[in-house]
């Protein structure tokens, strides 16, 4: 063969080489576009205090996020009327029924994670209503409002009269009414009680609640007065919720019918600026929704074909939980996504939740 | 070393000499790589295509559709729109959400009338893209508010820029009028449309009553509609397919994906569930996939036994070459068997040489595969992984052919060295092998008659074919084919003495042929066997397609068929031609179950299809026959037979005498086996009510039939305010899966047939190549006695263009014989009318004759061309 063949032998080399490299390369080419990563999830700290509402004398303690569950013991026939932690993880408050009457006196108890549990100051008659929050515990018998602190249980002080009593964040002071009219005054009891609003046929968000409601729950936060108003009369089984602002301005949430269902709670996100109800859906079933206080748009993070009761934020005020059916407890972050779903063994009360 | 490595690294170089060869090698390598990798392409482009099909079969129906009805909560829309956007994304593969937001029908009136029976009833509707998809009539200046329909703004005498009081019970709401579109209830959906056609067209599809015309506006202002009315509405989630290139492994693999979303979407545990509680939802694609994958599923096993067939055919045209160039190169090959080269060596020795040519032949061949199956294959959408097996196929084609080109040349040096072949072989040599090829064909072909059929239904209603059916022909062309070459050969090829002397180029051209008959009578067979798989693929693809044609066409009735309330008549001068249909009846005494057709014979005629195999006399006259009639007796043509003169139709259990006027084999509108009756309209009704009968209920239908494309019928209904139903047209049903199997079955084997058409220009170059020495020696020779080049030209088109056309009579009579033999046995729904046509493929016939006669001429081209290059003093040298 001739130097000139050898080169043409070179390039046929080549072409064919080019050839078979392409034709393999295109046919064995496939691509599939990266799967989207799932946007992150609020991690879940702290211990969360519940209660089931069978006469089973406990509540259970639930340590995050390994979602172990503690339970300590109650006196027998107990189920908190409130309760909050004194020492996160460690020790609770809990005000507690000391019969099985709905009429017997209330005592609050010192509960212990390691399972005891020790009355602490004098027993209380006639609560109708208790709440805790901000370091204090509130209980409410209508002819009086009594507060005590949680860092110095048990001695309880008269604020004035009400039966629906709920303190603020800071545990400054205590809202309280006697279901048309909303009082403040300082949790010390160093001022003097103040009238904050009242129910009126023409307040913005209540339309036929404005004559035939009353005031069913108080949630004083960061933006104002949170106001759940049940119907009453020919409005029965209706609700509204409205957000009393610092200024005196009332910001409708929301109004529906309860369908039966439980009325719902009212829950300031800590430190923010959302307020979280669970309402119940028309068709059954029922929602979490958070509502922005200052524009009053709101939005759902959850559905439950039953119904959620109980609900909380996290410490960080990033993620809720509410009990729903199935005896589960979902937590669920402010986009409405499920962060995990724990089984919680009828312990549906929800109480605090620390970190 | 360094010299062996040299010596070896140019060995797979040594065919450059001989570019006929190296071409043929090529050619025949890229037609086995073709073969190979065509098939799981053209699977897959098989897959995508009944995908495609299936898909617009099913009307538009979404991928994804979710149902929910309840309370206007703009708020719970939000967060539902949000969930289950969140969990389709990433299936992939679909379009973006459809969200309907449907109404209660509610009274609409200028503002300040009262809503009265005499009031126009509404149905408020969102939809997303909805504006987009209807004919806007007039259009307002402001933004918001409310679309309504022509006929709404006719009723009510209102326009954009005015108001629109909706009301129900004692509620009522006023909103601002946007804009006019054009009313398309009575007209075919679109796609977008067709998912809520029910809702579009009312019940029952229209047929029976008139639906409420929408009002179109956003989500959020119906709404609030619906809020200020307190009525309650239905909202529909749905995801259309992207059915853009979809691929039937992606389609799968999509439905996999929604399957578990609507796992999901049951289940209350979970986050999209819990959305969800209470709604319906469903996924078509599953059912949608399924039926592709049956129809893909149909011609797998066709498709690949036609593919090894391929191969086959390609591998012999491989070791062609091999013998070819071991003749070619005879000087060298008893050179090297006396230096003592034996076979194991010569034969790697020709692999290695090979190398060059498959290689690049099975490169072309996948590149082709890849780049043809795309453009000619049922969908131009073929998967990745499919492409991985075409590429898998070429590199296995590629390994066996160098096999085979080794085994040739090993043989060639043994039959070097053993010099005169032995007794067995010359007995071999002497065999007839087409009649044992032939014999095969005709236990083949025994084998499916007494079968009964040569296809089958599959699971999801697709027709598999018996590979016999595609096995039948291969051997029943090649055997007779052989045959008639062989009868051919002694009777032509060697009557050389007779040709005629006054033409020079036929003169040398009977010559040349006399002189090498085996050569002349391989190529002919191979052009024959090749031109006989194209003719027959033709003929039966053609057949086939025809009677899929015909058969909708009956079953339709016409082009096309709408259905109409029962009491409708066709409007005046219409397109149409109005008929009523009342199935499930009885022909006593015989208990035949019969179906009716009450026609009006003015129009009727007019608008059916008609072939005249259906019936001995013609349409007229078989229509004029029910103008015949006994008293008492109802006249009527009987299609289908099973229905005795004097027998009594039970119309309803109501006994109506009937009196045959006409019979027909077929007739337009049959639907399956069950004998068709076909009466006069008001014959009909006359007998109907003598017999005390009503012709109402669900088993009496009114269609009218139009020998048009749907549309002017449609816009000619809506003129007339007519509610048009199921729309129907004989194109649908003849791209039913049980037709599109067969037809790609026997596209691919077409395929086959021009690929075996190319394997017929490897033998013409073989044949050029293994006579062009002694071509040349005798031009050289001629033209010194005065042979002009025209002529020398010209003679050997007349030897190729002969024997090619040879081979293309051969071929296309054995074809249509092999297709006359098995036609019958290939109807894919025999169980409707008319049975199965044989068409034969002029077209194609004509444009191969064509091409043969242009390869011919080319082929003359090039052998001239060769021959006036020729060296004559190293020729004359070498012939010595």
């Amino acid at each position: 063969m001739q130097k000139g063949d050898w080169a043409r032998t070179r390039r046929w080399q080549i072409t064919a080489g080019a050839v078979m490299v392409l034709s393999f390369v295109a046919a064995a080419c496939t691509g599939a576009p990266p799967a989207p990563s799932p946007a992150a999830k609020p991690a879940l700290h702290g211990w969360m205090l519940a209660a089931s509402s069978v006469f089973d004398g406990r509540v259970s303690l639930l340590t995050l996020p390994s979602g172990r569950v503690r339970s300590a013991s109650l006196p027998p026939n107990a189920i908190p009327v409130a309760a909050a932690w004194a020492s996160p993880g460690s020790v609770a408050l809990a005000l507690l029924p000391t019969g099985s009457d709905a009429r017997s006196p209330d005592r609050l108890y010192r509960v212990n994670a390691g399972g005891t549990t020790q009355p602490v100051g004098r027993t209380l008659l006639g609560v109708r209503q208790a709440s805790a929050g901000g370091g204090l515990i509130t209980a409410a018998t209508c002819r009086d409002v009594l507060v005590t602190a949680v860092a110095d249980p048990g001695r309880w002080r008269s604020l004035g009269a009400g039966c629906l009593a709920a303190p603020a964040p800071d545990g400054t002071s205590v809202t309280f009414s006697d279901g048309s009219t909303v009082w403040t005054a300082p949790a010390d009891g160093s001022g003097p009680v103040r009238r904050l609003w009242a129910i009126e046929p023409s307040t913005p968000g209540l339309g036929e609640l404005g004559r035939h409601g009353t005031i069913g729950a108080l949630a004083p936060g960061p933006q104002g007065l949170a106001i759940r108003v049940d119907g009453t009369g020919p409005s029965s089984g209706a609700f509204a919720i409205v957000v009393l602002r610092p200024d005196g301005s009332v910001q409708p949430i929301t109004a529906g019918s309860l369908g039966g269902q439980s009325p719902p709670e009212l829950a300031w996100q800590p430190g923010g600026r959302l307020l979280a109800f669970n309402a119940p859906l028309l068709d059954g079933g029922g929602t979490v929704q958070v509502a922005d206080a200052t524009t009053g748009a709101r939005r759902i993070v959850a559905i439950d074909p039953q119904g959620f009761s109980g609900l909380l934020w996290s410490p960080s005020g990033a993620a809720l939980v509410a009990s729903g059916s199935d005896d589960h407890w979902l937590f669920v972050d402010l986009a409405g996504d499920w962060i995990t779903r724990i089984p919680s063994g009828g312990a549906f009360l929800l109480y605090d939740w620390g970190a | 070393m360094g010299r062996v490595a040299s010596r070896l690294a140019r060995r797979p170089f040594q065919l450059l000499r001989f570019p006929s060869l190296l071409l043929a090698m090529t050619l025949a390598a890229a037609l086995l790589a073709l073969a190979g990798a065509a098939a799981p392409l053209f699977l897959s482009s098989a897959g995508s295509a009944a995908f495609a099909s299936a898909l617009s079969r099913s009307g538009g129906t979404p991928a994804l559709s979710v149902a929910d009805s309840g309370q206007a909560d703009p708020v719970l829309l939000a967060f539902r729109n949000r969930q289950l956007d969140q969990a389709v994304r990433p299936v992939g593969g679909l379009g973006p959400m459809v969200l309907s937001v449907t109404g209660s029908a509610v009274c609409a009136a200028r503002p300040g009338a009262t809503c009265g029976a005499s009031q126009p009833v509404v149905r408020p509707l969102a939809r997303t893209g909805a504006l987009s998809h209807v004919r806007v009539v007039a259009r307002g200046g402001q933004t918001g508010g409310v679309w309504i329909s022509d006929i709404t703004a006719g009723q009510t005498g209102l326009g954009p820029g005015d108001s629109l009081a909706l009301s129900a019970a004692d509620r009522s709401i006023t909103v601002p009028i946007a804009g006019v579109f054009h009313d398309f209830a009575g007209e075919d959906l679109s796609d977008f449309w067709a998912p809520l056609g029910g809702l579009i067209r009312g019940a029952a599809g229209g047929v029976d009553h008139a639906p409420a015309p929408l009002v179109i506006s956003d989500a959020a202002t119906i709404q609030r509609i619906d809020g200020a009315l307190d009525s309650s509405e239905q909202v529909n989630w749905e995801y259309p397919i992207d059915a853009n290139g979809k691929t039937l492994p992606e389609a799968a693999a999509t439905s996999r994906a929604l399957q578990s979303v609507v796992a999901k979407l049951s289940d209350p545990a979970t986050q999209l569930g819990s959305a969800f509680t209470n709604s319906f939802q469903a996924t078509a694609l599953p059912a949608i996939v399924a039926q592709a994958s049956a129809a893909q599923a149909a011609t797998t096993g066709a498709v690949q036994s036609i593919a090894l067939a391929g191969q086959l055919l390609a591998l012999v045209g491989v070791g062609s070459a091999g013998v070819y160039a071991a003749r070619r190169r005879r000087t060298e090959v008893s050179l090297l068997a006396v230096r003592g080269v034996g076979p194991l060596r010569y034969g790697l020795t020709s692999s290695v040489e090979a190398v060059l040519p498959v290689a690049i032949g099975s490169g072309v061949g996948l590149a082709a595969a890849a780049a043809m199956v795309p453009l000619f294959g049922p969908s131009s959408s073929v998967a990745a992984s499919s492409a991985q097996d075409a590429a898998t196929a070429a590199l296995l084609g590629f390994v066996v052919a160098l096999v085979v080109v080794g085994l040739v040349g090993a043989a060639a040096v043994t039959r070097e060295f053993e010099g005169v072949p032995g007794r067995g072989a010359a007995i071999a040599a002497r065999t007839p092998w087409e009649a044992v090829v032939l014999a095969l064909a005709l236990a083949s072909w025994y084998e499916i008659v007494t079968r009964g059929s040569g296809l089958s239904p599959g699971p999801g209603g697709e027709v598999r074919i018996d590979r016999l059916m595609l096995l039948f022909p291969v051997l029943f062309l090649a055997g007779a084919g052989g045959l008639a070459v062989r009868l051919l050969q002694r009777v032509a090829f060697r009557r050389r003495a007779r040709a005629d002397r006054r033409s020079v180029p036929a003169f040398l051209a009977a010559r040349r042929l006399g002189s090498a008959p085996r050569a002349a009578a391989v190529l002919v067979t191979a052009s024959a066997l090749s031109i006989g798989i194209l003719a027959y693929a033709g003929t039966v693809a053609a057949s086939v397609a025809g009677t899929a044609r015909e058969k909708a066409l009956v079953q339709v009735g016409s082009r096309t068929a709408v259905g109409v309330a029962p009491g409708t008549a066709a409007p005046a001068g219409s397109v149409a031609a109005a008929v009523l249909r009342v199935i499930g009846q009885q022909a006593e005494p015989a208990g035949t179950t019969v179906d009716l057709l009450a026609i009006d014979p003015e129009t009727f005629a007019r608008q059916a299809f008609w072939d005249p195999r259906f019936a001995t006399s013609s349409l007229t006259s078989l229509l004029a026959a029910l103008d015949r009639s006994t008293p008492g007796r109802l006249p009527v043509i009987v299609a289908g037979g099973g229905v005795p003169g004097g027998s009594t139709l039970s119309l309803f259990e109501a006994p109506v005498p009937i009196q045959v006027v006409g019979r027909a084999g077929t007739f337009p509108g049959t639907r399956g086996k069950r004998p068709l009756l076909i009466v006069r309209e008001p014959d009909l009704r006359a007998a109907a009510n003598r017999a005390g009968v009503s012709l109402t209920g669900l088993s009496v239908r009114r269609e009218l039939w139009s020998n048009t494309d749907p549309a002017p019928l449609l816009t000619e209904l809506r003129s007339a305010n007519v509610a048009a139903g199921r729309v129907v047209t004989a194109t649908q049903v003849e791209s039913a899966p049980s037709f599109l199997a067969l037809s790609w079955t026997f596209q691919f084997l077409a395929a086959l047939g021009l690929l075996a058409g190319l394997l017929s220009l490897v033998s013409l170059l073989l044949y050029l190549q293994a006579r062009q020495r002694t071509e040349e020696v005798a031009y050289v020779l001629g033209r010194r006695m005065g042979l002009t080049r025209r002529a020398h030209r010209r003679s050997i088109a007349f030897e190729l263009s002969g024997m090619l056309l040879c081979a293309l009579a051969i071929g296309g009579c054995l074809a249509g014989l092999a297709a006359l033999l098995v036609y019958r046995r290939l109807d894919p729904l025999p169980a409707l009318p008319p049975g199965p046509l044989l068409r034969l493929p002029l077209g194609l016939l004509a444009a191969t004759a064509v091409a043969l006669v242009t390869a011919a001429w080319g082929g003359s081209w090039l052998v001239q061309r060769q021959a006036d290059r020729t060296n004559v003093g190293e020729l004359m040298r070498l012939a010595s």
